[in-house]
């Protein structure tokens, strides 16, 4: 059941004590910076044209891809609550239903799919035929998600958009927790985010992150995981 | 019968053997279609404000389906094709209008408008001019779209929607062969010579990377196919004549007939296709770059309006040729606003040449030049035609309340557009006889459109739109819809939807005369139709079941017109009340899929090749992961009229012709087929197919030759033969996936 929608999202804190990092955004290098990748390699762009570099930062922020999920909102949050039936832990230390934290961002439609997460799941009357809690929150830092996770016990991260490029970062802060982090598109998961929802020729799709789910404890049984595009 | 028992036993527990609810619950919601043409954002296929059939790129490499037509047939809910030999045409909902190439089915492919500007034309069978192996999978709207899509969406929207990169590996190669049996004149099949065959060859390859911080991703889809048809026998017709009012003399139908007078026999080579196409689709972040070239050159034996103006089994050709080319950048430029612009050129070009022997037959009333003697000329006729169109088009979604209940969809297209026909008619050596229909035009057309999505309450969805499509040739017109969709206590939908469209006449119906045979009609305004429909559709696990009732009501249809004796016009004549219902059941048990659908309709007043009722039917078998997959499929269509090429087979009141009792129409068409696909073990990446497929009925409801009419001597059509049995084997490697 959602137990918090109201007012807006709660502003995630980093513990008291601990060192607030920047946002992970801001430490990234710039994207005209030359950090490209194709086929694991960097390519830089042409340092020969520097008259060239204005028009590219220009034509660089024009092109913000979107990851906005294309499988509806409902549909997942649907299949998040088939899929967890099969989550072999999730059941034996869940003792009061299953807690989702709903994390977004500022910005990129990632609130507009928060809420429709909350409306999805409140819509849900169970996940893995357990009860659940659902809370929405903005993320700052892995950090500050990972303190959360650990005092709440929360057992379902859900990220909206906006949050793909933070995957890496926030699998290695929640290394160890037991915890399931599901991303509402495929970015992401191949980087850290353990389930991820797509869209293959007009059908439902999930990707699945074998090795982080490990690390975060999160065990399917081999049945489900044939139905879905796992990463080693 | 003892024997069997243990192999009906060992089916059903390999069925049961997958009985986990939950997994099939899984596996249900897994299967659920998820579409984007009829509302232009993704939604559950039954949430969406329409009937829609999704068909995925598995489905038609599992099927052995190698066009959109086949797919259509075998696959669809509520459409139907039908193969004349020459153009494809569709229908839907027991709704056919022959002779329109197309032009009242919308065909999109990657949101960019394929029917040209001229006649207003969209292929389906492999002229569609798309690499088979690049399409994803194919959205199928039955029933009026013009709400987002403006002209031409009357009886459905084709949405194709092309594979992305990551979904290509770095190449893909596909061989494919098919061999076809010559028939006779009852069209069966013979051990003779003249066998036929198709060929195919394509390439398909992805790329992806990151330049500059943002994704890039290129595709690319290369594909040439050939077909030479097999040698068909046609009944020969004899006792031909024409006079031009002193003289009469046999008419001649090339050097191929038996002899003057008469019409038909064996063809030997003048069935035959060949379609080079490619698409080239980049993507950079938020922009696009759609390019895509295909040239489809064809020659059919009954060619030039089912044979009745060129000689028979001449080497006739047809030839239509297109450039396409589309940029688009997509961006959030606010968190509840999102902007999609996109600009658009077309290049479209139509060539047809065909030999006549009969100038007086098909000719014109241009008397011939000095020296020709209309009893013993052969001469060529041309048409030359052709479109150019472009435009922009500005497209907003507003989320309201930015939590996805509201959004507003906002758009704009304006475009320009030109086209141009001319006949052209030469001596074999050259000498110019005639040129007709000549016209060349240039308009404007400026469309805006609305549509309000609401999510009422968890159960209720209401979609609420209207397009309005401003023209420099005719009166602003508006195109409604409204859908609602109730999800039931019980996890059903139950859906009603209202929508209209409408189609603007074509050029070549507006502005083609012919002296003495054809006149222009500059009163001709567009077609429209509205529908209402109600469905209800339910999954329990892994199966599906759908049934939807519709009425239609079509106004101001334009059709060919004898307005005087020999003298045609086209006309905004018929209205058409179409009532009709529709329904599909599919699922899976275990390794066993099936599907099968029916859709049955009335119509107030009788149509030509349209077939009360049609459907489909299949099952696959997957023998387990890394093993083949074996499929039956069928299609059934009822009954129908028999078309013919002029007056479409109706008299000046449209009333359908009169043939000898029973002759006026064609019985029930079935067609079958058997697939078995699978991977080859020991080369990562090949795969193989077998197909055997076959028509069990020997015509097609087309009149062919030059016995259009019922005449006092001649009270049986001759039909068009289907193309009856064909075997077809594919090789397909995948590299790098």
């Amino acid at each position: 059941m959602r137990t918090e929608v109201c007012g807006g999202s709660a502003v995630l804190r980093a513990p008291l004590g601990s060192k607030v990092t920047a946002p992970v955004s801001s430490d990234t290098p710039p994207p005209w910076s030359g950090g490209g990748l194709i086929h694991g390699t960097n390519v830089a762009l042409p340092q020969s044209v520097p008259s060239l570099t204005p028009w590219v930062v220009l034509l660089a922020a024009l092109l913000t891809a979107d990851d906005q999920p294309t499988v509806p909102v409902q549909l997942e949050v649907e299949l998040l609550g088939k899929v967890l039936r099969y989550d072999r832990n999730l059941g034996p230390h869940t003792t009061t239903g299953v807690s989702v934290l709903v994390v977004h961002v500022d910005g990129e439609g990632s609130t507009a799919v928060a809420r429709q997460l909350l409306e999805a799941l409140g819509n849900q009357p169970t996940l893995g035929g357990l009860a659940h809690t659902e809370k929405r929150v903005l993320f700052t830092t892995p950090q500050a998600l990972a303190a959360q996770v650990k005092e709440q016990g929360i057992d379902v991260v859900l990220l909206a958009p906006g949050l793909s490029k933070q995957a890496a970062e926030v699998a290695r802060a929640l290394d160890g927790l037991e915890v399931l982090t599901v991303t509402t598109t495929a970015d992401g998961v191949r980087e850290g985010y353990v389930l991820g929802f797509e869209l293959v020729a007009g059908r439902p799709h999930m990707l699945f992150n074998l090795s982080q789910a490990r690390r975060q404890r999160t065990d399917f049984r081999a049945e489900v995981l044939q139905l879905m595009t796992v990463f080693p | 019968m003892t024997r069997r028992v243990p192999l009906l036993l060992l089916c059903f527990a390999a069925l049961a053997r997958a009985a986990d609810p939950g997994l099939d619950d899984l596996q249900g919601l897994l299967d659920t279609p998820v579409v984007s043409s009829a509302s232009l954002t993704h939604e559950r296929a039954d949430d969406a404000p329409a009937t829609v059939t999704l068909i995925t790129a598995d489905q038609l490499k599992r099927l052995g389906l190698r066009s959109l037509h086949e797919a259509i047939n075998f696959l669809s809910v509520g459409m139907f094709a039908q193969d004349p030999l020459h153009a494809v045409e569709v229908g839907s909902r027991g709704v056919l209008l022959s002779g329109d190439f197309g032009n009242h089915v919308l065909v999109v492919v990657d949101g960019h408008t394929f029917n040209e500007a001229w006649n207003g034309t969209a292929y389906f069978e492999q002229g569609l001019g798309i690499p088979l192996e690049l399409i994803d999978h194919v959205e199928l709207i039955v029933g009026p779209g013009s709400v987002l899509y403006g002209s031409s969406a009357m009886l459905g929207v084709i949405n194709v929607v092309t594979k992305r990169a990551k979904d290509l590996g770095r190449v893909q190669l596909t061989l494919e062969g098919s061999l076809l049996p010559p028939q006779g004149v009852d069209g069966a099949p013979q051990l003779r010579a003249g066998f036929g065959g198709t060929g195919r060859l394509s390439m398909v390859t992805g790329w992806e990377a990151t330049v500059a911080g943002r994704p890039l991703e290129l595709t690319l889809g290369l594909e040439y196919f050939a077909h030479r048809g097999q040698s068909l026998t046609y009944p020969v017709q004899t006792g031909l004549t024409e006079t031009d009012g002193t003289t009469t003399w046999p008419q001649r139908w090339g050097a191929r007939v038996p002899g003057p007078g008469t019409w038909g026999g064996v063809t030997t080579d003048s069935w035959w296709t060949q379609v080079p196409s490619g698409v080239l689709q980049v993507r950079w972040g938020d922009f696009s770059l759609w390019l895509r070239g295909a040239l489809y050159s064809r020659g059919t034996p009954a060619y030039d309006t089912f044979g009745a103006g060129a000689d028979f089994d001449a080497r006739n050709l047809e030839t239509d040729r297109w450039l396409n080319a589309e940029v688009r950048w997509q961006h959030r430029i606010a968190d509840r606003v999102t902007l999609l612009a996109r600009a658009y050129v077309d290049r479209y070009d139509y060539f047809a040449s065909y030999e006549s022997s009969s100038w007086l037959r098909f000719g014109s009333a241009t008397p011939l030049p000095e020296g020709l003697d209309a009893t013993d000329l052969t001469f060529r006729q041309e048409i030359r035609a052709g479109a150019r169109w472009g435009g922009v088009e500005l497209q907003s979604t507003i989320d309201w309340l930015n939590d996805g209940r509201f959004p507003l969809l906002a758009g704009v297209d304006a475009r320009l557009r030109g086209f141009h026909d001319a006949t052209v008619s030469d001596t074999l050596d050259g000498q110019r006889l005639s040129t007709d229909n000549v016209y060349q035009v240039q308009e404007w057309q400026v469309a805006g459109y609305l549509q309000q999505r609401a999510r009422l309450h968890r159960t209720l969805q209401l979609n609420v739109g209207a397009r309005l499509d401003t023209q420099s040739a005719f009166t602003a017109r508006l195109s409604p819809r409204a859908a609602a969709v109730w999800t039931t206590p019980w996890d059903a939908r139950l859906k009603l939807v209202f929508s209209t469209a409408f189609r603007t006449p074509s050029g070549y119906e507006r502005f083609a005369q012919y002296e003495g045979f054809q006149q222009r009609n500059p009163a001709l305004h567009p077609e429209s139709v509205m529908t209402g429909e109600l469905g209800y559709e339910q999954r329990i696990g892994r199966h599906r079941f759908a049934v939807i009732g519709f009425v239609s009501r079509f106004s101001d249809l334009i059709r060919l017109r004898e307005i005087d004796t020999g003298l045609y016009e086209y006309q905004n004549h018929d209205q058409l009340l179409n009532v009709g219902g529709q329904g599909l059941i599919e699922g899976a048990l275990g390794p066993l899929s099936y599907a099968a659908s029916l859709t049955g309709a009335v119509n107030d007043q009788a149509l030509t090749a349209s077939p009360g009722w049609f459907g489909n039917a299949r099952v696959t078998w997957n023998f387990g992961d890394g093993k083949p997959r074996a499929s039956l499929l069928t299609n059934v269509s009822g009954a129908r009229l028999v078309s013919t090429a002029e007056a479409t087979g109706a008299d000046a009141d449209g009333n359908p012709l009169t043939w000898a009792p029973g002759k006026n129409q064609i019985g029930a068409q079935v067609e079958l087929r058997a697939v078995v696909e699978g991977d080859v073990k020991q080369v990562p990446g090949l795969w193989v197919r077998g197909v055997v497929g076959a028509q069990l009925m020997p015509f097609s409801p087309y009149v062919v030759g030059p016995n259009q009419a019922p005449t006092p001597e001649v009270n049986e059509p001759t039909l068009s033969p289907n193309s009856r049995l064909f075997v077809l084997l594919s090789v397909g490697w995948t590299l790098g996936k």
